[in-house]
This record gives C-alpha cells, sequence and structure tokens, in this order.
C-alpha cells in the first residue's frame, strides 16, 4: 500500500551507463544515453521499459527524458551544458544512494550491459544515430539494402551512402541485423 | 461545405463535411463522456469539461499555427523542401485528423485510468492512451476515414493516421515535421489544454498569448540540418510563459493533492469493476486491466468504458470500498508530503512513514506525482539563433536562463482514511523523531 512506485530500475540504467561510460564515450549527452538505452532494450532485450519513438535525432523515448531529469534532481548524476549546444552528463554526488536502489536489477543484467558498453560505446552522437535509426527501422519491416539506405537517407539527408553501408555492413557483422532480407534478428 | 461549432476558448472552430462525419461517430461521440480532469471538479467544481472539446480545440490551433507557418513561410517551403501547394494542403489535412482523433483511446476519466492499462508484451511497459487512439484509428474508424469522398484527393489511409499519433514508423518522412504540433513541448495539444483547464477551473494560472505564438513560428534548421519548427527570436518570452503556464497547472491543479487522492479512487473503484465484468471470462488472464488495443475485439470492449457507465455501476453500488469513499465524497487525507523537489532524504522519510505504516496496519495509499515539465536536449523547444543566416537554430535553454534552471517536480505523498488521520501524524512525528 505505500510501497513507492519510483522507478528506481530505470534510475539505475540511468546512472549505471552514466558509471560506465563517461569517460569512455567521445561526448556522452542526452543524445547518447538515449541511443545506448535504445540499443540495450531493443538489441540486448533488457526490459528498461522504455518505449522509443522516431524523432529529430532517431530513437526517442519521452519518459527516459523525463527521468534523466529526475535523476539529475536527485543528484545521482549532473547534465552540463557541454560542447556547442550539447549537454554532457557525469555522475553527481547521490549516484551510490540511487544505485543502491537497483542493485538487483543492474546485477541481473551486467553482462549485458558489459556488451552494449564493448560494441557501441565508444560511439559518438552520430554515429549512434545512424545505428540506432538502422535498427530501428529494420524492427518493424525487412528491407533490401538499398532500400533500407534509401529510406535512411531521406530521414536523415546529412548521412552519405558510403557511411550508411558501412554501418549496415557492420551490424551484420556484429550479428545485430540478419542478411537480406535486413530485419532485426 | 464548412461547419461551425462555438468553442469557449477559441470561438468559432471550422470543420469540413469530412471531418463532421468523423465527429458524429459514436467513438468520437464517446469523448462527450470522458471528462478532461476526471475527478478535478471535487476542488475546482467547474472542470467539468470533455475531452470532445479539448480534442476540437487542439484541432483547431494546430491548423492555426500550420497556416501561419505555410503563409509565412510558403517560399522557403516551396524552393527549399519541395513542398507544392497540392502537397501542403494533404499534409494540413493530415494534422488535422490526427489531432482530432488523437484522444479517442483514453479511458474512462482520462489519465486516472491509464493505471489499468495492460503492459506490452513487446516492451514490457503499460500500453497508453495514445496506442489506444492509434488501435481505434485502425480497427474502428478505418471507414469513415478512408471511404469519405473528399478523401478521393488525398488518398489518406487509417493506417497513416494511426502511425502519425503514435510516431510508430517513419514512413510519412516529410509529414514528420508538422508532428511537433502534436507532440513536443510547444504542441497544440499542450497549446490548447492549458488554456482549457484553466478557464473550466476558473484558475489563470495556464494564461499566455497564444496570438504572439502563432506569428513566431517558422520552419529552421536543426545543427544537423533536419527541417524543424521553431520560433524567433522575438518568441522566447512567450515560450517561456507557456512553460510557466504549465509548471502552475502542474503544481496547482494537476498535482493538487485532494485531486490525486480522487485519481487514486476512481482507478480502485473502476479496477473493482473490471474484476467483476471479466471475472466469468477463461480467456482473460489479468482481470483487473482494460483490454489490450491489439485487437478490433479489444477495442470493442474497451470502448464500451466511459465515465457514464462507470457512475452508474458505481451509483448501483458495484464500486467497492472505493465507490462507496467517492459516493460519500470521504476521500482520504494527505498526512505527509516531500518538498516539490524531494531530495534523497526526503525519499529516505517517506519510505520509513510508510514502512512504519504498514507494520502497524494503517491503510491509505502512497502518491508520487512527478513531471518534468520541461526537458532539456533533444526536445528542446527550437529557437532561431539570431543571426538571421540559414534559418539556424539554437535550444531555448540556451537562450533562457529561466528555463535552463528548471527542476522537474518530484512529490511523494502519503493518505490515509480521515479517521486514521490523528494517529497517522502521532506515528509520522515519532519517525521523525527517530530519525532526527
Amino acid at each position: 500500500m505505500f510501497s513507492s512506485d519510483i522507478p528506481w530500475e530505470k534510475y539505475g540504467v540511468i546512472v549505471e551507463l552514466t558509471r560506465r561510460i563517461q569517460d569512455q564515450s567521445p561526448q556522452f549527452g542526452k543524445t547518447v544515453m538515449q541511443k545506448l538505452v535504445y540499443l540495450l532494450t531493443t538489441i540486448y532485450g533488457v526490459p528498461t521499459g522504455y518505449e522509443h519513438t522516431l524523432y529529430t535525432y532517431g530513437p526517442y523515448s519521452e519518459e527516459l527524458a523525463s527521468d534523466v531529469a529526475n535523476v539529475a534532481a536527485m543528484e545521482g548524476i549532473e547534465i552540463s551544458h557541454g560542447v556547442k549546444n550539447g549537454f554532457e552528463i557525469k555522475l553527481a554526488k547521490n549516484h551510490d544512494w540511487v544505485s543502491g536502489k537497483s542493485t538487483k536489477f543492474i546485477n541481473e543484467n551486467r553482462t549485458k550491459i558489459d556488451s552494449l558498453i564493448r560494441d557501441f560505446g565508444s560511439f559518438n552522437a552520430r554515429e549512434l544515430e545512424l545505428r540506432s535509426t538502422l535498427i530501428f527501422l529494420t524492427k518493424s519491416e525487412a528491407f533490401s539494402r538499398e532500400k533500407l539506405t534509401k529510406q535512411l537517407i531521406e530521414l536523415k539527408p546529412y548521412f552519405t551512402e558510403k557511411e550508411v553501408y558501412f554501418a549496415i555492413d557492420e551490424l551484420i557483422d556484429k550479428g545485430f541485423i540478419g542478411k537480406e532480407p535486413l530485419c532485426i534478428l | 461545405m464548412h461547419y461551425e461549432i462555438r468553442d469557449p476558448i477559441h470561438g468559432f472552430i471550422q470543420i469540413s463535411e469530412w471531418e463532421r462525419e468523423i465527429i458524429n461517430h459514436p467513438v468520437f461521440q464517446r469523448l462527450r463522456r470522458i471528462k478532461q480532469l476526471a475527478w478535478t471538479d471535487m476542488v475546482y467544481p467547474g472542470a467539468v469539461h470533455n475531452r470532445f472539446e479539448h480534442s476540437l480545440g487542439v484541432m483547431h490551433v494546430a491548423s492555426r499555427i500550420f497556416d501561419a507557418i505555410a503563409t509565412k513561410d510558403k517560399q522557403f517551403l516551396v524552393s527549399k523542401l519541395n513542398f507544392n501547394d497540392s502537397g501542403l494542403d494533404h499534409d494540413r489535412v493530415m494534422l488535422r485528423l490526427a489531432c482530432l482523433l488523437h484522444d479517442v483511446g483514453h479511458s474512462p476519466f482520462s489519465h486516472a485510468g491509464e493505471s489499468l492499462m495492460l503492459t506490452n508484451p513487446e516492451t514490457g511497459k503499460s500500453y497508453k492512451h495514445e496506442h489506444y487512439s492509434a488501435a481505434i484509428v485502425r480497427y474502428a474508424l478505418k471507414d469513415v476515414i478512408e471511404d469519405h469522398p473528399l478523401n478521393e484527393n488525398y488518398k489518406i489511409s487509417a493506417e497513416e493516421v494511426a502511425q502519425f499519433i503514435e510516431g510508430s514508423k517513419p514512413k510519412f518522412n516529410r509529414v514528420l515535421l508538422w508532428r511537433d504540433l502534436l507532440s513536443s513541448q510547444l504542441d497544440a495539444d499542450r497549446a490548447d489544454y492549458l488554456l482549457r483547464d484553466s478557464y473550466h477551473c476558473g484558475v489563470t494560472y495556464g494564461h499566455y498569448d497564444l496570438n504572439r505564438l502563432l506569428v513566431t513560428m517558422k520552419v529552421g534548421f536543426t545543427e544537423i540540418d533536419n527541417p524543424t519548427l521553431a520560433i524567433e527570436e522575438g518568441g522566447i518570452h512567450v515560450a517561456e510563459a507557456l512553460i510557466l503556464a504549465r509548471y502552475q497547472m502542474f503544481t496547482q491543479v494537476y498535482f493538487q493533492h485532494t485531486r490525486r487522492a480522487y485519481d487514486h479512487h476512481i482507478a480502485d473503484a473502476i479496477k473493482t469493476l473490471l474484476i467483476k465484468e471479466q471475472s466469468s471470462n477463461p480467456e482473460i488472464v489479468e482481470k483487473d486491466k482494460f483490454p489490450a488495443p491489439t485487437s478490433p475485439n479489444g477495442i470493442k470492449h474497451y470502448l464500451a468504458w466511459d465515465d457514464w457507465r462507470v457512475l452508474g455501476l458505481i451509483a448501483a453500488g458495484y464500486g467497492g470500498e472505493a465507490g462507496t469513499i467517492l459516493k460519500d465524497r470521504k476521500h482520504y487525507r494527505c498526512v505527509f508530503k516531500t518538498p516539490e523537489h524531494a531530495t534523497p532524504r526526503d525519499i529516505d522519510l517517506c519510505d520509513r512513514i510508510g514502512d512504519e505504516f504498514e507494520r502497524l496496519a494503517i491503510p491509505g495509499f502512497r502518491d508520487s506525482a512527478r513531471s518534468s515539465w520541461y526537458k532539456l536536449g533533444n526536445e528542446d523547444i527550437l529557437v532561431f539563433d539570431g543571426s538571421g543566416k540559414d534559418r539556424r537554430t539554437v535550444p531555448l535553454s540556451s537562450k533562457s536562463s529561466l528555463v535552463k534552471g528548471l527542476l522537474p517536480v518530484f512529490q511523494e505523498r502519503i493518505y490515509v482514511p480521515i479517521e486514521e488521520r490523528d494517529r497517522a501524524k502521532e506515528i509520522i512525528d515519532a519517525v521523525k523523531e527517530g530519525v532526527e
């Protein structure tokens, strides 16, 4: 009756990703957080409970954006204006307090988080936007390589065909999408 | 042929013959029987308005913003984004349909019933009213959308409208530009509900200058060259006003402590009614939830629920203990609350009090009111950067110190029956002493 419905597991994911990647990612901000959580949920099957829709910069969860703000307000993470108009996320003084409320969930999914960091942790926001959008597209529909590339470039004309082909090959090589027809495995 | 509907906020709202047929459909008429703010009228007696008038208002406001942009930026839309007149006409019609229908999936008593929606097995997350809206468009409104003679000009499918509402697939490509008018921090939804809810509640917190907002919206480019809706530099203060209006409405109306208690009680009462209705159906596993929005049959059963049906059943005595609380206006009372921006210490204290109430078998419930009423980052409202070059935009938060400093509301409350109030306060005092 009086138990809390605060989503500590979700907050724990936000803090854990920050802990693991704040010094590894070339620009760990809100966009990178959005894409990593999307990939963690979609590819690695961690039940984060976030649902992403397609937004200006690729897969995006409004709820995750709110939760990032909530965790920042309780000083589990700190968000500051970084380079250009982006934001930079780092751990803040209460991060252990937040983590302590989600230890079990994080421990259960630690291996999957390790894999996410290994496979995607070094990408910047633009690279993650491209890869997560390709995953998003192939999740709901199977494509030929040409059609997937065309669809991606229609949505995001600032990516070159070469970049898109390279990312598709990489996702196939890593086993995240199947070969023709291209669809999520 | 156009028709007009008089609206208390916007004056006359024009609708086409096609839209009139959709509005006349029983699925849309159901919105007359879904109150916009659930039981808020127990605190603000004027708040008895419904989703029907709000949906018309959203369509109207979205159209006004679209028209303002399409008129002011016509040359740019044609030369840079390859729009032509028929393309703009198509997108306007699509936008109006999506706005009109965006709330048809609300459960009885609007957001209060959302806690009774099933978990989507694909996402592990509860369905939301938007999922029901999209499913209703697909399963129940397909004919009235697709078969109207005016649609010969547009060839709009129910599936496209559903996708626009739920933002599920990017197939609409260029139409994506206009989706911000339905779902963003500067969308027609909140532009309407702030004014409408303020009006009916009799408060002035939700006021902002809609006309000023309209003339300052344009199409710009993000830093990665995506076309996007943005406001001119001169519109910064009206955007700030809208954001503050929302903050005030959340803290003073939507998160008002008694209103939150009624949300809890009505959800409990509906849960009781669902269990009773579904108890003998062996196909339903979770009997205290609404059917999932995944089949025509599920949607048919879902649509049979509205405020009238719930109230009738409660009046007839089927609402259980929560139904009696509602009938007798004996809502639970708030005996503990954290500040609006709870700290770890506040949350730990609330946990301790809750544990002690559990141990002593005090009845009641805990409520979490959370809202990030302005989101920085990807969802930031975009503002022209002032250089006048290439329609470049920057986030509002980089120009507005007011917006940059906003903290989300994060408040925990504990409620108990009125008879338990004095005892509960003694226990809270004892817990606080123990902590200090």
